[in-house]
């Protein structure tokens, strides 16, 4: 392992059993296998699954590495195997320098001490001498902000100022290695931020992180590279974008999307309408999988109507890669509010100017019967690309800094001259 | 970073892992590495257990005095037939309970060390041993409390212990490694089934009428060998020796004890170390 990869995974997998009784037992039949020197068996028994299977990986120094999946997907154990607390079934990891878990945030704070013995304490069980401690203290309670609650028992600590204080503690450890799970998601908008600045800042000075997250938006602030989990398995593994882009655009389609039958990314009761396709059209109302920017774009509702509805509404939706709603476009703040008999539907949403930058969006759709809540709504359904223009070639310079929209302005510059009030 | 900076870490499954004797230098070393966090455990644990009473550190003497009050009135009633005991019988009582509390507080707190910490063992990467040593630390420093209170007893009563009451601390030595051998080996089997938490106070509740605290030490024939063959019995009995009369009565019998809790407690932290990753993942 050369002195630049701080994380090296070959092969790696666990496996799991979640029955408790059979857990219990194996446990028990494994401890007495490991006293024997019994060679453990790598194939699964009955009732176990594996929770992670073939991962494999590097992580260099200085890197944040994403690790995003659904609920149960294994991101959690792969943090638990890489900081030690579990062993591997099979594969190896490597671990170079000091690793910092933040898989549960305060977790060993007892309730019953003040924070300011806590902070003690904690810091004692992630590894560091009284001396350290005490060196960092005022860094600590600095960045947690917890300020006059500082000899206040923690167990009358609000969970924001539980978690703040926590993860103060786990990042002033300086570990080499930072596993975090999760741990952005708690927190006021203001401590987050602080989090981020955090990171970046201990990024640049060699520390390297692995983040587990369901915010896109915020992993996308810090990670260059990401995996992809999927059941356990390793589904991908590469740039960041590369992998929003599988996870997000996973169930969108171009042009056209079919949605009978349709279940990831859709949800309400169905019960009165259906919606049964999407699709892209340009100005002359041609299907097409994207549009220049600057251009009219048409996006066409087809939807199943199962009783009389007196008014409805139906919606599109643009949203960025990372799943943030851009624009929403509605029928009934255009005034169109028509009553709905049972059978087959068409609407046609025309947007004469689409100003978004240049990159790939989702077309998502909904029908409602206001003032109640959707009846059917589909997120990220259809991939709609859109394409640089001529006259726009400014937005792609701009458009990987952050904004998604470009919108007119008008400047005006005057020079002041010189001794004159401004 | 820091010192550690550049040490590789290399996991890899249980079965592949092989160590011999020479693991116990390694043990040592991560344990001693880990003394820091030992004693802020201790100090956790002492300082935020009796906050939220009223009667505070009195409940670490409570127990003691209500079953010396109790079994004194008991003999008074002549309820219980006892031989005569060496020193007034409050005294006696109160002096066998430092030993035999220290035992039962520390096995019990060790053995429930584990599953108490919960997210802690299964979410953070520490030397787990710290846990259960903690916990009879814990114990030992209410055993260091409760001697305060037989001193006052002693006192009241005008009895002068003999000089080698200062070898008593280090006559109880071998209960504690006992306790924490003993807390290991429970701690690990009760994070994997919970059968042992339930059954440790009945066991120890019966266990307690086998060690001579409320009777003074038997001395016909199956029954001395029973007793020599309990090295919390012996090794209580040797603190009250040193304490009351000067001299062991049963120094054979006291080695063998400390040699059963040093083996005790060897083999129980090596275990502890072995079944380590899959408490983690069963607690």
């Amino acid at each position: 392992m050369d002195s630049e990869t701080v994380v090296r995974v070959e092969g790696l997998a666990k496996k799991y059993c979640p029955r408790l009784r059979r857990a219990m037992w194996y446990g028990l039949r494994d401890l007495a296998g490991g006293l024997t020197g019994r060679k453990g068996r790598t194939a699964l028994r009955a009732g176990e699954f594996w929770a992670l299977k073939d991962i494999g990986f590097e992580l260099k120094r200085g890197e944040c590495l994403g690790v995003i999946g659904a609920n149960g997907s294994g991101k959690s154990t792969l943090l638990k195997l890489l900081s030690g607390i579990l062993l591997p079934d099979a594969g190896r990891i490597e671990v170079r320098g000091r690793t910092g878990a933040l898989i549960e945030v305060g977790a060993g704070f007892h309730p019953m001490l003040t924070g300011r013995e806590n902070i003690y304490v904690n810091g004692a069980i992630l590894g560091l001498s009284k001396r350290e401690i005490e060196r960092r203290f005022d860094a600590i309670v600095e960045f947690s902000g917890i300020g006059e609650f500082l000899d206040t028992p923690v167990k009358f600590y609000s969970s924001g100022m539980y978690v703040r204080l926590g993860f103060a503690v786990a990042v002033h450890t300086e570990p080499d290695v930072l596993l975090a799970d999760e741990v952005l998601a708690v927190g006021d908008r203001d401590f987050q931020l602080r989090c981020i600045a955090k990171l970046t800042e201990l990024m640049r000075a060699g520390m390297s992180v692995m983040l587990v997250s369901h915010n896109l938006q915020q992993l996308a602030q810090l990670c260059s590279r990401a995996l992809l989990l999927e059941s356990g398995r390793m589904v991908f593994s590469g740039s960041f974008a590369e992998s929003v882009q599988r996870t997000q655009f996973a169930h969108a389609t171009s042009r056209v999307a079919h949605l009978q039958g349709k279940r990831a990314g859709r949800f309400g009761p169905r019960t009165y309408a259906t919606l049964s396709q999407l699709e892209i059209q340009d100005e002359c109302g041609q299907g097409c999988d994207g549009i220049e920017m600057g251009k009219a774009l048409q996006v066409r509702v087809t939807l199943e109507c199962r009783t009389t509805i007196p008014n409805a509404e139906i919606g599109v939706k643009i949203a960025s890669a990372t799943g943030a709603n851009i624009h929403l476009f509605v029928s009934t703040w255009e005034g169109l509010a028509p009553e709905l008999r049972a059978g087959q539907h068409i609407f046609t949403a025309y947007i004469p100017k689409i100003e978004l930058f240049p990159g790939e969006y989702l077309v998502g759709a909904w029908v409602l019967r206001p003032p109640e809540s959707s009846d059917d709504n589909v997120v990220g359904a259809l991939k709609l690309r859109v394409f640089p223009a001529a006259d726009r070639m400014h937005a792609l310079a701009y458009a990987s800094s952050g904004g998604e929209v470009y919108c007119r302005s008008v400047w005006t510059h005057t020079a002041v001259p010189e001794g004159a009030p401004a | 970073m820091n010192g550690a900076s550049n040490e590789v870490r290399v996991y890899v499954p249980a079965c592949e892992v092989r160590e011999g004797v020479c693991v116990y230098v390694r043990m040592f070393r991560e344990l001693w590495a880990a003394r820091e966090l030992t004693l802020q455990l201790i100090g956790r644990d002492v300082t935020g257990r009796y906050r939220q009473s009223i009667l505070g550190w009195l409940w670490a003497f409570l127990p003691a005095i209500g079953t010396t009050v109790l079994f004194t009135y008991l003999r008074d009633l002549r309820v219980l037939s006892l031989r005569e005991v060496s020193i007034p019988y409050p005294a006696y009582v109160l002096l066998g309970m430092v030993s035999w509390q220290f035992f039962q507080g520390g096995l019990t707190a060790a053995t429930q060390s584990l599953t108490a910490a919960g997210g802690m063992v299964s979410k953070l990467r520490f030397p787990r041993e710290s846990l259960v040593l903690a916990a009879v630390g814990v114990a030992l420093a209410d055993a260091v409390l409760r001697t305060l209170m037989v001193a006052c007893v002693f006192a009241w009563y005008g009895i002068q212990p003999e000089w080698t009451v200062v070898l008593a601390p280090l006559v109880l030595v071998p209960l504690v490694v006992l306790t924490m051998g003993l807390g290991l080996f429970l701690a690990l089997f009760n994070a994997l089934v919970r059968d042992v938490s339930a059954a440790l106070p009945v066991g120890l509740s019966l266990f307690f009428f086998l060690v001579p605290v409320l009777y003074p030490p038997p001395v016909r024939w199956p029954h001395v060998l029973l007793n020599d063959l309990n090295p919390v019995a012996v090794i209580m009995i040797a603190v009250h020796d040193v304490v009351v009369l000067g001299y062991l009565t049963r120094p054979a019998a006291y080695a063998a004890a400390s040699l059963i809790a040093v083996l005790v407690f060897f083999l129980a932290w090596r275990l502890f170390r072995m079944a380590q990753p899959f408490v983690a993942e069963r607690i």
